[in-house]
């Protein structure tokens, strides 16, 4: 660092002396500065490596949650920003907030300018979280949510903002995703809205037409009986035997159809009628309705074996019409055995606790079990055992009514077993 | 009372139906003169004697629901409004059995509801116990309020 001092006599050589005393007091002294120069270099360069990891880890945290970062100089309007920032706003590492501004989506920029200056108030707090659009160069729209803290120099009302740091972030698919549950949600009501108006128009149609066959379908009917009845009754010496018998079975038609009429609306009111829920005592039904198909046939020898102490929760009149045309069915099955066995009760095993209705009749094939259920539907002739195919449809529906199914086991003369379930089960608690 | 005094007036438009009925009262041995009114209208000049078919209070309406211009039920609704009918006995006698129609009679303080089976045995029945009933058995409260 300095030249080897030469050796000299004399002033000259004193001066030289002094001179390189002089030199070596400096030189050492610029030697120490030099040392704790070195030392505070190396501080320092510590302290940036560390700012520089501790920028590093922001950085890749930041890239983690997706976010751009930014630092906005109130006075004069300079904001400075990462990439990322820049590339969310549409415009370059350095700009400003009247640059920015003038990027955002023309819809967005009053309420922004309004939610700005709140934040930028005396008395504010500083925060600031606001969603916007901007309008990039290559024509597409980006929603950007921008979170900012304000900071504040002086106190009271000299209290001015002076610098803001924020985020930004890009949340254009969320919107878009939002945007299209939004509409996803009023196209459902809409849809459910519809289906609504249209199950209403169909519900008053169906009453409609059964008020109208209730009202209009049984008086052509009457018309039919009735006139024949009168030519019988009229005409009976000008009319052979065989013509009588016509006529007879004109009668029997019209008033199988007037059956099947009432039938048919029966089983729509059982589905139209409001339900009401309440404790029902199947056991106590049961032994009324055996008493009222004894009645119907004194002379028949018959055995009842009800099961106490079923009850069950549901509609008492549409529990009553199921149990009644089960009761029926099984009574009129059964009615050519010399003696009827036909039993009510619980599944001991089953574990949804099936109740049953049971007979030692005809019973059917299983193999048309399925028709069993459908109105309409018979597995015997007319001739054979009278109905109109509505009882067991009526049953189904108003086991379904309640949440419940029915099901039959059975084989040809081997008697049938009815079994149903309600959906409370039949030991609800009352 | 002399029957022939016992005027029934049946509210009727289905002229089968009407036919049928008067041939049931009549073999019923139902004898009182029978007044037969058309539609709702005809039946109300009968009753309040606001037009031709004007005449004297009936002991017994038979009346069915579904009817031109006025319907059986509106046409309740007046003889039940007017204090000269309002104890006037009403049967109606009809093909619905639809419970609103049930309950829309009663609440307008019908006597009785009645429905026309499509059987005929079965409806010369209804009609001989109708007669019997509200001809005969029934004491009608005497027409004080005229």
């Amino acid at each position: 660092m300095f030249a080897e001092p030469p050796v000299a006599i004399g002033a000259a050589s004193l001066f030289q002396s002094l001179r390189i005393v002089l030199q070596l007091i400096v030189g050492a002294a610029i030697s120490g500065t030099a040392e704790v120069m070195h030392r505070a270099l190396q501080r320092e360069r510590a302290q940036r490596e560390a700012l520089h990891t501790s920028e590093e880890r922001l950085r890749l945290a930041l890239a983690a949650t997706d976010l751009g970062i930014w630092s906005h100089e109130v006075i004069p309007d300079i904001m400075r920003m990462d990439e990322r920032a820049a590339r969310d706003f549409g415009v370059g590492l350095e700009s400003s907030l009247v640059q920015i501004s003038s990027r955002m989506h023309p819809e967005d920029q009053e309420r922004i300018r309004l939610a700005i200056g709140v934040a930028h108030a005396p008395a504010s707090d500083g925060r600031y979280v606001q969603e916007m659009r901007f309008c990039h160069d290559d024509g597409s729209v980006h929603w950007v949510r921008v979170q900012a803290q304000v900071h504040f120099e002086g106190a009271g009302a000299t209290r001015r903002a002076v610098r803001v740091v924020g985020t930004t972030q890009d949340i254009t698919e969320r919107k878009a995703k939002d945007e299209k549950i939004q509409q996803m949600n009023v196209e459902l009501d809409a849809r459910v809205r519809q289906r609504t108006t249209e199950l209403e128009a169909a519900n008053k149609e169906l009453e409609a037409f059964c008020y109208s066959v209730s009202h209009d379908l049984r008086a052509p009917l009457r018309t039919i009986d009735g006139f024949s009845q009168v030519v019988l009754e009229d005409c009976q010496t000008q009319l052979d035997a065989q013509s009588q018998d016509y006529l007879r079975r004109v009668r029997a038609g019209c008033q199988q159809m007037g059956r099947l009429i009432d039938a048919l609306l029966q089983l729509s009111r059982v589905t139209r009628d409001t339900m009401q829920r309440e404790p029902v005592d199947l056991s106590a039904l049961a032994q009324e309705m055996a008493g009222e198909l004894q009645q119907t046939a004194p002379g028949r020898v018959a055995q009842f074996h009800i099961a106490d102490g079923v009850s069950v929760e549901g509609d008492s009149q549409l529990l009553r019409v199921a149990l009644w045309n089960l009761f029926e069915n099984a009574w009129k099955y059964s009615g050519k055995r010399a003696e009827t066995r036909i039993e009510f009760g619980r599944q001991p095993n089953a574990a949804g606790g099936a109740l049953f209705v049971r007979d030692n009749g005809s019973g059917f094939d299983m193999a048309s079990a399925d028709k069993l259920f459908a109105p309409f539907q018979r597995l015997h002739s007319v001739r054979e055992f009278p109905g109109t195919g509505i009882g067991l449809a009526l049953v189904a529906r108003i086991l379904h009514r309640h949440g419940g199914r029915i099901w039959a086991e059975a084989a040809p003369d081997q008697g049938a077993t009815f079994y149903f379930t309600l959906n409370h089960g039949p030991q609800a608690p009352a | 009372m002399n029957p022939e005094n016992k005027i029934i007036l049946l509210v009727e438009d289905n002229p089968n139906d009407e036919v049928l009925t008067l041939r049931a009262l009549k073999k019923n041995q139902i004898s009182n003169p029978v007044v037969v009114a058309h539609d709702g209208l005809e039946a109300v000049d009968f009753l309040f004697a606001t037009g031709p078919s004007a005449g004297p209070l009936p002991q017994l309406v038979l009346l069915d629901l579904k009817l031109p211009k006025l319907d059986g039920l509106e046409v309740l609704r007046r003889i039940r409004s007017d204090p000269r009918t309002r104890l006037l006995p009403v049967v109606i006698l009809t093909t619905s059995t639809e419970q609103r129609d049930v309950i829309a009679g009663y609440q307008l303080g019908v006597n009785s509801y009645v429905a026309k089976p499509v059987d005929f045995t079965q409806f010369h029945e209804a009609v001989r116990q109708l007669g019997s009933y509200w001809l005969v058995l029934n004491v009608a409260p005497e027409r004080s309020e005229r």
